[in-house]
């Protein structure tokens, strides 16, 4: 008798494609939809488990675009509390498909708003980035300056990328009532207390991030003559750090995960020039029993990050040097060590 | 009189010429000048003692000797103002500049680089020292000359600089006050940071005009052999000349 999973593969069942396989390398879970050619200029963005994604394609000999790079004389230690380095523009973590739309609408707007600035002790922060100047900026003049220097850098990222890595990580976010402008943080956790009645809170649907990223697309193909930019989706496992909705945190985290984890599917299955890879899965995966996280139950641990990257460079090998050896991975490191400016939220937990 | 020292690397030796050719310079100014040299960072094997800048390092003592014409030990308190001509320029647009690039620097990212240069630079640390030991000896850093406008690197910068239209020249002159004003900053009491002299400098005040760095010659106590032509770092007796002017002025 046969049935309409007689003849499947063992990665369709659930005994055979997971529980019966070890967590740290599951077979055949990600097929590529396409080749990342050796040549191609890669993009990197989105929520902070994104940084792991970027730093290992760059040490495998992945082409990974860095517009904005660090002086030369800036100490190392120093680049990532800077924003140096952590993705291909120093725009911080986007943690929304609408916050990316937006920083490529204002990378090619010829007559922007005025740029979101707080302003807290005397020190002035660009609202789209609060982290990338520690002590913040001295004048709002020289956050604009610094704004103007940003997006004319991102008006390159975004012509000249060949394939974006775009790590989706949450739904909720807070939104400039005026301007309709997304900010990665909440007003009033590194400064805009005073004007803080000034943002609403909003918690995304499935349509608002699929619609968003659509736009994000089509935005991109019209500033690029009609060439469209591959995406490469990921959906960040770790889950919120707090949450505004008055749910239950667990609750709302995987409302979030779940709406995330459709979007891509569903951005992935409509285009040809979307494919998701999923770090989601390899983390939260159950065989894993949870060992990928630390103790604090939200951040992977470096194994869990390996076994991603395993997995990742599994189906896009890592690109050889002239000398035949692959770059020397940096020590991996757990996601403490990533820029994660939603954990500053935990500084208001009880 | 005033007592003159210049200590460093091989970029004394542009001055040691020059001083060869500065008698009735000095003899109008009042001024006599030592300098003591060693090779590269071999100074990092320098050290302070009772007063004097000293090595255990019997090459860096064999260095200075012949550099100063006998002294293998530098006394301190025996200079008015000792020059540093070793380390980079913390003028220099190289600890601002991203590849080729002359990115927006706020003054918070120049005040954590300059943190690290002054951190790092032995050079800079030697000359910090040597004020600290004798605090009414005025100690100048100049450091090691701005490369040459023929260099790879100048070439592009001056290139974009002068590009019309383009935002790398307003980054890059904005980028100078920074230094300045944030350079300027850093001194204290008797030690302080100086740019090389201007008119060695090509507009953009990052880079040496050519003229001074052809014809440098090596750090040999017969000062006979020239650099090699793609040397872009080190300058001739020209640059000395005007290093000891500006330094007097």
């Amino acid at each position: 008798m046969t049935s309409f999973y007689s003849d499947l593969e063992e990665r369709a069942f659930w005994k055979t494609g997971v529980a019966d396989k070890s967590a740290l390398a599951l077979a055949d879970l990600y097929r590529k939809k396409w080749d990342i050619q050796p040549d191609w200029k890669i993009g990197t963005a989105g929520s902070c488990f994104a940084q792991h994604i970027a730093r290992h394609m760059r040490q495998n000999g992945y082409s990974v675009l860095d517009v904005e790079p660090a002086p030369m004389g800036l100490a190392p230690e120093l680049h990532q509390s800077f924003g140096f380095g952590m993705y291909s523009g120093r725009y911080g973590n986007l943690y929304t498909t609408r916050q990316f739309r937006q920083l490529i609408a204002s990378a090619f707007d010829k007559d922007p708003e005025p740029y979101l600035i707080w302003e807290k002790g005397g020190r002035f922060f660009d609202v789209m980035r609060p982290n990338i100047e520690p002590a913040g900026f001295e004048s709002r003049e020289e956050a604009v300056l610094a704004r103007d220097y940003h997006l004319e850098r991102l008006r390159e990222l975004f012509l000249t990328a060949d394939v974006f890595v775009f790590t989706m990580g949450l739904t909720e976010a807070w939104v400039h009532r005026e301007s309709g402008r997304v900010v990665p943080l909440a007003p009033g956790v590194v400064a805009g207390e005073d004007v803080a009645d000034e943002y609403v809170f909003e918690n995304f649907s499935l349509e608002d991030v699929v619609s968003e990223f659509r736009a994000a697309m089509d935005l991109l193909r019209s500033v690029r003559r009609g060439q469209d930019m591959r995406f490469l989706l990921t959906v960040s496992p770790v889950p919120l750090t707090a949450t505004a909705t008055g749910q239950h945190v667990l609750a709302a985290s995987t409302y979030s995960k779940a709406v995330l984890r459709t979007a891509a599917g569903q951005l992935c299955e409509s285009h040809d020039t979307v494919d998701y890879f999923p770090s989601f899965e390899i983390i939260t995966n159950p065989a894993a029993r949870g060992t990928f996280f630390a103790p604090n139950l939200r951040s992977v641990l470096k194994e869990g990050v390996d076994v991603v990257m395993k997995t990742f460079f599994a189906a896009h090998p890592p690109q050889i040097t002239e000398l035949g050896t692959e770059a020397e991975p940096a020590p991996a490191r757990n996601v403490d060590d990533v820029q994660c400016d939603e954990q500053m939220l935990e500084a208001f937990g009880r | 009189m005033k007592r003159l020292c210049f200590l460093g690397n091989s970029h004394v030796a542009a001055v040691r010429l020059a001083i060869g050719e500065m008698q009735e310079y000095c003899v109008a100014k009042d001024v006599e000048i030592d300098v003591f040299g060693s090779q590269r960072n071999s100074l990092r094997a320098a050290e302070i003692k009772n007063g004097v800048v000293t090595s255990s390092s019997k090459f860096v003592r064999n260095n200075f000797q012949w550099t100063s014409g006998g002294m293998s030990e530098l006394d301190i308190g025996r200079y008015d103002e000792i020059v540093v001509l070793a380390g980079l320029s913390l003028f220099s647009s190289a600890h601002y500049q991203a590849n080729a690039e002359v990115p927006f620097v706020s003054s918070g990212l120049a005040d954590a680089i300059l943190a690290h240069r002054v951190k790092e630079d032995w050079a800079i640390n030697l000359a910090r020292e040597i004020a600290q030991a004798n605090r009414s000896v005025t100690v100048t850093h100049i450091g090691s000359p701005l490369i040459s406008t023929q260099s790879p690197r100048a070439k592009k910068f001056i290139s974009s600089y002068h590009e019309v239209g383009s935002e790398f020249g307003v980054r890059a002159k904005q980028l100078k006050t920074l230094i300045t004003q944030k350079v300027a900053a850093l001194g204290e009491s008797n030690f302080r940071f100086s740019p090389p002299p201007s008119a060695a400098l090509e507009d953009s005040g990052f880079f040496t005009e050519h003229v001074y760095c052809q014809g440098s010659v090596l750090f040999t106590p017969e000062a006979n052999e020239e650099h090699k032509r793609d040397d872009f770092s080190h300058m001739n007796a020209k640059y000395g000349r005007l290093v000891v002017e500006h330094v007097l002025s």
